[in-house]
């Protein structure tokens, strides 16, 4: 017999809420980062020859593809923003010139660019610099890694403004009007309202570009870049197994790629709220 | 029910494409595949009317194959892929300025040597402090990717040594100053000093012995007799000496 003032005691069953345990929170395709990680670390350890050797030889390029990959994507993000806002200027002269930028670099093969800005570029400007005799231009040597990223960074900040214009636009106007009419500036506005609301709609293609940029600094070893890919080919013209080698690397990208898609899926899940 | 329907004759029409595509066409299978990088004048490169493998080295392996009875087509894929393509077997031969080396020869079988070349230091010409390979430690060289140019780039003590798809690359990025040298083989660096006379130089003398031949797939060892007698009897008739004339000018 159970006294009324005793407290109801819940059956245990009850408190357990289905979808709502640690491990169903987490994000399972993690397990496939893993495998994927499992499977270049057995090949690592159980045939060190070739793959250890392939491994120690394109370390450096490895590290490489991320400097170049994480430098060009910030710069893309600032550029990328400065192109969107451009893009919707009232303003004639900016709209202009940031459509242009959008439509002309965007119908240029990257390869193609980044073949000009190393190859091309220093040429031009050292004759600008013998015709003004500006010593410092007539000298003008290309860094290998800077021409790249400013190749990277002219390319993909073009993309990057229309995902912005695209995020920006996606917010009813009736945000802006409110935000004007409470007496703020119209950067005050698209700082503290437009552009938060922007992000949240825009992060999923920014995660998109991000891992097609990590995947298209394999180019920049057109220009002399030692990254990944250009490691890759010269450990095989070496040793003349080619099957071992793009395998390795293909399986680095890949274990790049997939952790930073995870990554993003992470902010997405922390900036996401209902509406 | 129509929708089931739909779909498995989708995935039959999908796998009979698969298979078709699959099965190589009767007629090139027996063709012999010869890979070659046109990208390396004046002995591989592509004629500008033709669209057509052209120089010294494609004009020679057709001559071979004319006399040695093979039926042969060229492919033009970059440099390090003739290397390991060739040793893979993925192509039956490769006729792309190949030196032979020992390193080379573990993976390859070569033919008798066809040519006798060397590398060479190329500068620009207002460069006076590099006088030849000994003053090029701690310089930034370049040069095709697999090429005998990069093997020996490698071998200099504190060299940087940076890599293009193509010869043409590094001599650009030397013009452009961003590089202190190339070694490439000689005839090649010299046919770029002479197309830019007022910005290049060769130094220094040619430092290796290297000879050319055309590289063999391993499980193709019955053609090596064939293509030695055929080299050798357009040797003996001077077919070599006229495509040196007429390629190489010397």
């Amino acid at each position: 017999m159970s006294t009324p003032d005793e407290p109801q005691i819940p059956h245990k069953e009850l408190g357990h809420i289905p979808g709502a345990e640690p491990s169903s929170r987490m994000d399972v395709w993690w397990w496939l980062v893993a495998l994927v990680v499992g499977i270049t670390a057995l090949l690592l350890f159980a045939w060190p020859d070739p793959f250890m050797n392939i491994f120690k030889f394109v370390q450096d390029g490895i590290v490489i593809t991320i400097t170049v990959t994480l430098v060009s994507f910030l710069l893309v993000l600032v550029v990328g923003m400065v192109g969107g806002l451009g893009r919707l200027s009232t303003n004639r002269a900016v709209h202009i010139i940031s459509t242009l930028y959008v439509e002309l670099v965007r119908g240029v093969p990257l390869l193609v660019q980044l073949i000009i800005w190393y190859f091309a570029v220093p040429v031009m400007l050292q004759y600008l610099g013998k015709a003004w005799a500006i010593p410092a231009l007539e000298g003008f040597q290309a860094d290998p890694v800077v021409m790249a990223i400013i190749g990277l960074v002219f390319c993909y900040g073009a993309y990057m403004s229309e995902i912005y214009r695209a995020g920006i636009q996606s917010i009813p106007k009736g945000q802006m009007e409110a935000a004007r009419s409470l007496g703020m500036t119209y950067f005050q506005s698209m700082r503290h309202v437009v552009l938060p609301q922007a992000v949240r709609v825009i992060l999923p293609p920014i995660g998109n570009e991000f891992i097609a940029l990590l995947k298209d600094s394999s180019l920049v070893s057109v220009v002399a870049v030692a990254d990944l890919t250009r490691r890759g080919r010269e450990y095989a013209s070496i040793h003349f197994d080619p099957i071992e080698v793009w395998m390795l690397v293909a399986l680095l990208y890949l274990i790049m790629t997939l952790f930073s898609a995870r990554v993003v899926n992470w902010i997405e899940k922390k900036t996401k709220f209902e509406r | 029910m129509k929708k089931l329907t739909l779909l498995s004759v989708a995935v039959c029409v999908l796998i009979t494409l698969l298979i078709s595509a699959c099965s190589p066409a009767p007629s090139s299978a027996a063709k012999l595949r010869v890979a070659c990088d046109a990208t390396w004048p004046p002995f591989e490169i592509i004629n500008e009317q033709t669209k057509e493998l052209d120089g010294y080295g494609p004009e020679l392996i057709r001559a071979v194959a004319a006399r040695a009875g093979l039926d042969i087509e060229l492919v033009n894929v970059g440099f390090d892929s003739v290397l390991a393509g060739v040793s893979q077997c993925q192509y039956d031969m490769a006729v792309s300025s190949i030196t032979i080396t020992d390193d080379r020869k573990k993976t390859i079988l070569f033919s008798d040597p066809y040519y006798l070349a060397g590398q060479i230091v190329t500068v620009r010409k207002n460069n006076d402090s590099i006088t030849g390979k000994d003053d090029l430690s701690g310089k930034t060289i370049g040069g095709q990717i697999g090429t005998t140019g990069i093997i020996e780039a490698n071998k200099i003590p504190g060299a940087k040594v940076k890599t293009f798809d193509e010869v043409g690359f590094a001599f650009q990025d030397l013009m452009n100053g961003q590089l202190d040298a190339v070694i490439a083989d000689y005839p090649v660096a010299q046919g770029y000093v002479v197309k830019n006379k007022d910005t290049l130089k060769t130094v220094g003398p040619i430092f290796t012995d290297e000879y050319y031949g055309i590289a063999i797939c391993k499980k193709n060892a019955y053609l090596v007799p064939k293509i030695n007698a055929a080299l050798q009897s357009l040797k003996d008739e001077g077919f070599l000496d006229m495509l040196d004339q007429k390629w190489v000018g010397r």
